[in-house]
């Protein structure tokens, strides 16, 4: 049966095609490299503990990266959070995972139409027993003031916080929302991003407006 | 002396651990007394046992031996519905079952008398029990003899069926039964080496004064069923008749106001009927039937057990209200799925929290009746080459929020403590990552994976080739980042020659 030999402990012949030797292969960059620096603390966290801010509206081009690691860190809480999405797409559920989200315990509640989106936000915030409910279903639907108000008020009333990710021409009509945050990524190196999260709409007055962070893509992903 | 059969199901946990995850079946997987580091190991399959996990052991320990090692608790509650829909299915084949509980493994002893009449033999009897019982998804094993410490003794191999002809054959087979073949804990067999006992014979002998206080309980219960006399019937367990009522309707019922109305009336007596027999309603079945003859079934799952008929009915309402019928309904029946009702010292003296579970589980419970039991769902990972594999949604257990999983204390923990990582100037190995967004209809975008428009590609192609014993799949899988930035998600068949857009990088 054919085979190589090697010389014992180096690879002194020329390699295969499709063959690349471990060395030469790409590494990971720090987050110093890509001159990203830890902040004391999160602007997720800064948020967090602001007093009222109960709706959060969140875009941008990592919009759901940022709604995963808020879920995973209120999780890491302890606390209880809730997803609403739209039947037809959803997160990918091993890059939750990949995040340090519990699965076993994120109930995810699955529209078809925003009516019924409405009642699954209404029925979870009065509940009072998830502190963090995300909305994902980015559909041009205008949150009208009765509603933005409503929600408002079960946030203050439960300690809910309401977390939605949004598109940039949708969030024009939702006015009365305290917070809005731009999450984008940039790539710095390949499977190295830089992660901006920038507040865009302050209307608790946080201090903090802006904030990087270090992130990798998904398997595959330069 | 009159027949009996012995019916074993070993490492019963166990089983009940593999009935509710398939998945482990081939992985590392042991019950544990509960999810914290001090737990203990109950059971552990035959790969956990590969890897030095042993039972008795402290569930940290076991994962030092094997970090991946898939654990969960097995609730008493759980434990014992089991066993009576076991009884139940056990009842089919002899008229009186008796059980009985040792060491993790659960016993029942049947009466067989006559029923060679009625099967070709004893063992084909045996035979098609075992197979209605796997079919039930447990393994057991059968043993037919004439004493119960007989049959115990020899009802250890599961799927295999044991028949004693004559009762000296049996005690000749008993004596010189290993005690290792006991279910006796593991420390119990070892000590029994250590005194010289390796036989039933020889464990018989000892001095039944010292046997409870030496070795506990439950060997002295084994050690007690072979003192019981000769002759003595199998005591059974009748089953308990189900919880259920049914009315007819006259004259037949058009409008959903009137039905509701019936409803809650039968859901009232369901309900002063689990009372009466000390229970709580875990999930209601109703069925209504109309005068074409159809049927239609709806199940409905409180937040909680519960006796509470109002809940009931507000549950209905909101599932039925919904629907309509092109016949008049003349049949309704209402069926309760129930549970001893429990009481939780514990909860009497606890300060409610202010965040309480059960107004969580009941937020639940109402989207999942007026939206659909599929409306509340949970993602469970598989293990999968293909992306879209990796992954399949399940009802969301109501029952179990805010009741810590193993995941949630054990395996969050675990997970905090890698991320509690100082990302400044450590060895970056990706506390974050980007997350996908996947169109669960992707069948329906074969087609639309080209990006339109000038794009680069910005990762693959990465060629999956899986399933070859079945049937081959390969796919090229690529990511294409767009002139507005959004990097879509997508994979080439290259045997179809089709492009299939999965997500996005979100």
């Amino acid at each position: 049966m054919g085979g190589r030999s090697f010389v014992s402990g180096s690879l002194s012949e020329a390699l295969p095609p499709g063959v690349r030797r471990a060395s030469e292969l790409p590494r990971y960059r720090t987050a110093a490299e890509i001159g990203v620096t830890a902040a004391e603390k999160p602007l997720r966290e800064v948020v967090r503990e602001g007093a009222g801010a109960r709706v959060i509206e969140l875009l941008g081009t990592a919009a759901l990266t940022a709604a995963v690691r808020w879920t995973a860190e209120a999780q890491g809480r302890g606390e209880q959070v809730a997803w609403v999405n739209a039947r037809e797409e959803c997160f990918f559920p091993p890059d939750l995972a990949a995040n340090g989200v519990d699965l076993e315990t994120l109930p995810v509640i699955s529209v078809r139409e925003r009516e019924e989106a409405v009642e699954a936000i209404d029925t979870l915030m009065r509940s009072g027993f998830f502190s963090l409910v995300v909305v994902d279903w980015k559909v041009q639907w205008p949150l009208e003031g009765a509603l933005q108000t409503r929600f408002l008020r079960l946030g203050e009333h439960h300690g809910v916080t309401l977390l939605f990710l949004s598109e940039e021409h949708a969030s024009r009509g939702i006015a009365l929302v305290p917070v809005r945050i731009r999450a984008d990524r940039r790539r710095e190196a390949p499977g190295v991003y830089r992660l901006t999260l920038e507040i865009v709409r302050d209307k608790r007055g946080f201090g903090m407006t802006r904030q990087e962070e270090a992130a990798h893509g998904p398997p595959g992903l330069r | 002396m009159d027949r009996l059969a012995c019916v074993s199901i070993p490492a019963f946990e166990l089983q009940l651990l593999i009935k509710r995850f398939p998945s482990w079946q081939e992985v590392p997987a042991a019950v544990i007394s509960e999810p914290k580091p001090l737990g203990r190991v109950i059971a552990a399959n035959r790969s956990a046992l590969k890897a030095g996990v042993r039972p008795d052991m402290r569930y940290a320990q076991a994962l030092s031996l094997r970090p991946d090692l898939q654990a969960a608790v097995i609730a008493r509650q759980d434990r014992l519905t089991a066993q009576e829909e076991i009884i139940a299915l056990l009842y089919e084949f002899a008229p009186t079952v008796e059980s009985a509980r040792f060491a993790h493994s659960t016993m029942f002893w049947l009466d067989v008398r006559g029923l060679s009449r009625l099967y070709r033999s004893y063992t084909q009897w045996g035979e098609q029990l075992l197979e209605s019982l796997k079919a039930f998804g447990f393994l057991g094993a059968c043993a037919i003899g004439w004493s119960r410490l007989g049959t115990f003794a020899a009802a250890q191999k599961p799927g295999a069926v044991r028949l004693f002809d004559t009762p000296e054959e049996e005690a000749k087979a008993t004596r010189g039964t290993a005690v290792r073949y006991l279910p006796i804990a593991p420390f119990v067999k070892e000590r029994l080496t250590h005194l010289g006992i390796r036989t039933v014979e020889e464990f018989l002998q000892l001095p039944k004064g010292g046997v409870r206080s030496r070795f506990g309980t439950a060997v002295e219960g084994i050690y007690a069923i072979s003192a019981q006399g000769e002759g003595v019937p199998v005591q059974g367990s009748a089953p308990r008749e189900p919880n259920r009522i049914r009315r007819v309707c006259m004259p037949s019922l058009r409008r959903v106001t009137p039905i509701l109305e019936n409803i809650g009336e039968l859901l009232r007596e369901v309900s002063e009927g689990s009372r009466r027999r000390l229970s709580r309603i875990r999930s209601i079945t109703v069925r209504l039937r109309d005068e074409s003859g159809a049927v239609r079934v709806e199940e409905l799952t409180p937040a909680e057990p519960t006796r509470d008929h109002e809940l009931l009915r507000k549950l209905c309402e909101l599932r039925l209200s919904r629907l309509s019928w092109k016949e008049p309904v003349e049949e309704i029946v209402i069926e309760a799925e129930e549970e001893e009702s429990l009481l939780d010292q514990q909860e009497l003296f606890i300060h409610p929290p202010k965040r309480r579970p059960e107004r969580g589980r009941r937020a639940l419970s109402l989207l999942q009746a007026r939206l659909g039991s599929d409306s509340v769902l949970r993602a469970e990972l598989q293990d999968s080459h293909l992306p879209e594999g990796s992954f399949l949604w399940h009802s969301f257990e109501v029952q179990r929020l805010g009741r810590a999983s193993l995941a949630g204390s054990l395996g969050a923990s675990i997970e905090r403590a890698i991320q509690e990582q100082d990302v400044n100037g450590s060895r970056f190995g990706g506390e974050i990552q980007l997350v996908r967004r996947f169109l669960r209809s992707s069948g329906d975008n074969r087609g639309a994976g080209r990006a339109k428009g000038s794009s680069k590609v910005v990762g693959g192609p990465y060629v999956v080739s899986t399933r070859w014993w079945l049937t081959p799949v390969e796919r090229e899988y690529h990511y294409r980042e767009l002139e507005d930035g959004t990097v879509e998600w997508s994979y080439y068949d290259p045997e179809r020659r089709v492009w299939t857009l999965l997500g996005s990088v979100e």
